[in-house]
């Protein structure tokens, strides 16, 4: 039976409690909801001692279901005032899994304003002294944490970004070599766990709690043949672990939506530069690989090692959103650059995605210009050394976009957007404008099946995003990596899914209750955004993307408000 | 590959990298990978890609030639370069 730890930071005391009733069928993205539903006031300051840190798997962690050790991260967030969830890899979810805990809430705030860790292990919890790590950034940190308590823990922290409450900071999550390179990036989550005192949390890896079953034979045979439809798809059993996601370079520059110059263009004459096929070449001279898991029991296995010039390891998962956000829309061509940043956002905690929009706004305003490699890397050190323009960067892209004049801002609820124009790439802008996270791809990423030149229009481009916002949400509660959805296009494959559920939980599991799951948790979520003060006038993309031509694909975001509001809308729980 | 030292010239040269494996064999084939091969004079672009991946073409999510979106009945010439991609996932 797993467990809830209920940490209260305020009398530094930890709490084992059992799980009611009501969360039994929900995990993931759907425990959060209903949780901060259930006990946070919405208005609530997200850095203030109201707000609520969740950390938790998925319903199906701790079986062996293909790449079902996913980390949900929630709470309210700093940087768009909406409820988050941020997902991330590494080894910390099947670790919480085996230590028999459903989640980790950690609640209010210490009056003293000590740090501390939080350990884990079977028969304990414990709160420690920080002090001595006070300070570190991930990678230090990391390391110290794994001489110290021993070398396979697991790890969730916090770089320097979170102690200072920077509203774009990261939770960062060690991967199977130990390196902190998984990041739950999104919404200044980091900053949340820092106002709560909490540096890092490290998980014993001697946890021994095997998951149980309604039906244990019943799904393995499900998941025999879920893991086969996974990779028989070609994209998640070729394509991922030969290229991972920087494969979407090339793809994406084809269909005009690869973000160039701050949003200002589609299509980038350097992409190839910054291409996967370029980094396997790379990778060719100097080691590092693709086909990388970051976590046990991923049979897709997209992420990679980057090395740099002399051979040693730069950063893991150097992945799509990061190379296109610091690379074509900051105009940056080197991919040794670009890893470089990663690099150094994963040792302090930053999001990767939101530091890119961010250094892509100061090139448009003039700080420093397009495609200015050096430039690019000062600002970052700027966030790093918390001079006064570095805490204005760690705002965040909009507030610096507005501190510094520019009128192209590409947010949505105070959240940069990916790597997809949303002038070409119409399904996903509609996920960004009426996601409850803020523009957020992994929401409900939405190309059509055939890439064609329809991607552009407009028609059905509602339905789809709705669609892929359910799909995207049902994943996420499951604690399945969404890139593990792309083979359930063929509803037998889904059918898969539905007896894993079956056999894991009893009771009868369809189509309609299994995507309930997913529907039911945007619900809540946008319940959540209603309370704290949101409404359909928040569900739209910034002004520029609807007035100016998308030169690669002369396209601008054309779908209606009214339109948008269907995707989704706000009471759909009470419908 | 240019035309005056190809053996047969009723053939051309093509720049090729696919994302889903073609089931013809194609020399040098990797996933990503850019290799040459031959194809008639006059082939167009959906004759192409039907012979090399024929009960296949479901799995095709784009295709371009030359780095744009390339309708089937492009005719194919000396030195394209044509990319095949699979289903846009993720990110
Ligand atoms: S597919 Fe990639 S991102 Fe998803 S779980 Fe596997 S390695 Fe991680």
């Amino acid at each position: 039976m797993l467990k809830f730890l209920r940490v209260k930071t305020d009398i530094k005391s930890i709490i084992d409690e059992k799980v009611e009733e009501k969360y039994s069928l929900l995990g993931g993205r759907g425990l959060i909801a209903s949780i901060l539903n259930d006990e946070i006031d919405p208005t609530c300051h997200a850095l203030g001692p109201g707000n609520k840190l969740i950390i938790c798997g998925g319903l199906l962690n701790g079986t062996p279901a293909p790449a079902s050790g996913r980390l949900s991260v929630g709470g309210k967030s700093p940087l768009t005032g909406t409820i988050k969830e941020a997902n991330a890899g590494g080894i910390a979810a099947k670790m919480l899994a085996k230590l028999g805990i459903k989640a980790i809430i950690v609640e209010n705030q210490p009056a003293d304003k000590t740090w501390f860790i939080l350990r884990v292990c079977k028969n304990k919890a414990e709160l420690l002294p920080a002090d001595k790590y006070l300070g570190l950034n991930n990678y230090a940190l990391t390391k110290q944490l794994r001489e110290d308590f021993g070398e396979k823990t697991g790890i969730i922290s916090i770089g320097r970004a979170g102690e200072y409450g920077y509203r774009n900071s990261s939770v960062q999550v060690t991967d199977m070599d130990g390196y902190p390179t998984r990041a739950a990036g999104r919404g200044g989550l980091g900053a949340v766990m820092g106002s709560k005192g909490l540096k890092a949390i490290v998980l014993d890896p001697a946890g021994n709690v095997e998951a149980e079953y309604a039906d244990k034979e019943n799904f393995m045979a499900a998941n025999k043949n879920f893991i086969k439809a996974v990779l028989e798809n070609p994209t998640t059993g070729k394509v991922m672990p030969a290229l991972g996601t920087a494969s979407l370079v090339n793809i994406c520059n084809v269909m005009g939506w690869l973000p160039t110059h701050n949003y200002s263009d589609g299509r980038w004459d350097k992409a190839e530069n910054i291409s996967a096929e370029r980094m396997v070449e790379i990778q060719s001279t100097r080691g590092g690989s693709q086909g990388h898991a970051c976590h046990p029991g991923c049979v897709i296995r997209c992420s990679n090692i980057y090395n740099d010039e002399t051979g040693e390891h730069l950063t893991s998962a150097l992945e799509y959103e990061t190379i296109s956000l610091n690379g074509s829309n900051c105009g940056i061509a080197s991919l040794d650059t670009i890893a470089r940043i990663d690099r150094m956002c994963d040792d302090f905690g930053l999001d990767t995605m939101e530091t890119g929009c961010t250094i892509a706004v100061c090139m448009e305003a003039g700080k420093i210009p397009f495609g200015d490699e050096a430039g690019a890397i000062s600002l970052i050190q700027e966030m790093i050394d918390g001079t006064e323009f570095g805490k204005l960067l760690g705002q965040g892209t909009e507030v610096t976009g507005k501190k510094l004049g520019v009128k192209r801002i590409p947010t949505v609820k105070g959240q940069s957007m990916a790597g997809y124009d949303p002038r070409a790439l119409k399904g996903t802008g509609v996920t960004y404008a009426t996601s409850p996270m803020g523009a957020d791809h992994t929401a409900g990423n939405a190309p059509t099946r055939n890439m064609s030149k329809e991607s552009y229009d407009k028609e059905g481009k509602v339905e789809l995003s709705t669609k892929m916002q359910v799909l995207f949400a049902l994943f996420d509660c499951l604690g399945l990596c969404i890139f593990a959805a792309a083979c359930t296009a063929d509803p037998k494959n889904l059918a898969f899914l539905c007896e894993m559920m079956a056999a894991k939980f009893g009771g009868e599991w369809d189509a309609n209750r299994i995507m309930g799951l997913g529907q039911q948790t945007v619900a809540l979520e946008k319940k959540f955004n209603q309370a704290a003060g949101f409404t359909d006038k928040d569900d739209k993309l910034p002004d520029f993307m609807y007035t100016e031509t998308l030169p690669s694909t002369g396209t601008v975001f054309d779908i209606a408000d009214e339109e948008l509001r269907k995707a989704i809308p706000f009471g759909a729980l009470n419908q | 590959m240019s035309e005056n030292i190809r053996k047969n010239s009723n053939l051309i040269g093509l720049c090729f990298k696919s994302y889903i494996t073609p089931i013809e064999t194609i020399e040098g084939f990797a996933i990503g990978k850019k290799c040459l091969c031959e194809v008639a004079v006059n082939t167009t672009l959906g004759i192409f890609i039907l012979k090399l991946f024929n009960q296949n073409m479901e799995s095709i999510g784009l295709i371009a030639v030359n780095g744009q979106i390339a309708s089937e009945d492009r005719i194919l010439l000396e030195g394209d370069q044509v990319d095949i991609y699979g289903f846009m996932i993720g990110g």
